[in-house]
């Protein structure tokens, strides 16, 4: 049951640490892009700083959006977790008290009980 | 080669005859099959090793759905749930009828640890279900009928705990055998809600979005997981349930000892 609970709780903070670290795009790489893209297609752009603002907005207002999805992704595993770690403790907790009393009624009898 | 390939067969042979022997002698109802699954542990290596499995396909196998995005990944582990919900009151519905018919307390027993575990499979089903309702429809809850059928479908199994632990041994086991067959008669009506009522927000049965392949395989394998675990979680509660009731027996035994 511990090995259970231990291996759950490892894969939950994976989840969890690998949720956080959504990659993040800065301005200096939006920047780079949008060069390398001239430079390749050879686009003539003509107010070049007003496409970079513009793209980097996008940029942020893409990975907030992610943000919050992932958000609710891993609400919800680590609530179905919850549930099923809640519900693994109480049966360990019912298990060992039947294991007391049962070697409690060993000892007043006498008698192994299977 | 001749007779390294005989001996093999031979080997085979003695193999399949033993199994059968097995099956047969250890197999003989449902309840000795359990006892053989508990303390074989094969149940519980082939659940940890799927839940594993499901994990890996639902973060690095399955694709990315189009309109949720990452956000519709809730979905194998809600619709899973929900699938186990079916299938453990199903369980519940079946030994609640045999228990009626035969009034055999093993019936009883099983038919109580399958409500527990429906239980808590359903509430996962309600708590997971908001957080992607939040996200999808912009709203916690709304009184929609496949959401309030199942929030009735909780209530309902929850009111056969609450009357089990209400009533004396004699009843307990009749009355909670009843409930169970009433209460059942709600999964179907939780699972063709959105037919019946015609609702907007949960999709129509047969017309979810697109599934591609590799979704459904990750979708299966959460299902079978599930469905192994519920299996599991059965094998254990049962168990201790019936130990819990022996002990019972064998303390009122030392009591009139006593007396």
């Amino acid at each position: 049951m511990r090995i259970v609970i231990v291996l759950s709780c490892l894969i939950v903070i994976g989840l969890v640490f690998s949720a956080i670290q959504v990659p993040t795009i800065d301005f200096a790489k939006v920047e780079e892009a949008i060069n390398d893209v001239k430079s390749k297609s050879q686009v003539n752009i003509a107010d070049e700083d007003t496409l970079k603002k513009t793209v980097n907005l996008i940029v942020k207002e893409l990975e907030a959006d992610q943000r919050t999805r992932l958000k609710y992704l891993v609400s919800a595993y680590l609530v179905i977790w919850l549930v099923f770690m809640l519900y693994l403790v109480r049966m360990g907790k019912q298990q060992q008290s039947l294991d007391k009393r049962l070697s409690q009624l060993e000892q007043d009898t006498e008698e192994p009980v299977e | 080669m001749g007779r390294s390939l005989n001996s093999l067969f031979q080997f085979c042979r003695q193999m399949f005859s033993n199994s059968i022997h097995f099956a047969v002698t250890e197999f003989r109802d449902i309840y000795s099959a359990l006892r053989v699954l508990y303390h074989s542990r094969i149940a519980f290596v082939i659940t940890a090793t799927l839940l594993f499995i499901s994990i890996y396909l639902i973060f690095g196998y399955a694709q990315v759905e189009k309109t949720m995005l990452e956000a519709q990944k809730i979905f194998y582990l809600h619709v899973s749930a929900a699938m186990t919900v079916y299938l453990a009151f199903g369980v519940n519905f079946i030994f609640s009828i045999k228990y009626l018919i035969k009034r055999k307390p093993d019936d009883d027993l099983l038919a109580v640890s399958a409500a527990e575990i429906g239980l808590v499979f359903c509430t996962i089903v309600l708590l997971s279900g908001p957080i992607w309702a939040k996200y999808a429809w912009e709203t916690w809850w709304t009184w929609e009928a496949r959401l309030t059928s199942t929030l009735v479908l909780w209530l309902m199994y929850v009111g056969y705990f609450i009357l089990r632990s209400a009533l004396t041994e004699d009843k307990r086991k009749i009355y909670s055998a009843v409930l169970g067959i009433i209460a059942f008669f709600d999964v179907p009506i939780v699972h063709f809600a959105t037919k019946f009522w015609e609702t907007k927000l949960h999709p129509e049965r047969g017309s979810k979005f697109d599934l591609l392949p590799t979704m459904l395989h990750t979708w299966m394998t959460v299902l079978a997981a599930f469905v192994i675990l519920f299996l599991v979680l059965l094998i254990l509660q049962y168990q201790t349930i019936k130990t819990e009731s022996r002990y019972e027996v064998l303390r009122q035994k030392h009591l009139q000892e006593l007396n």
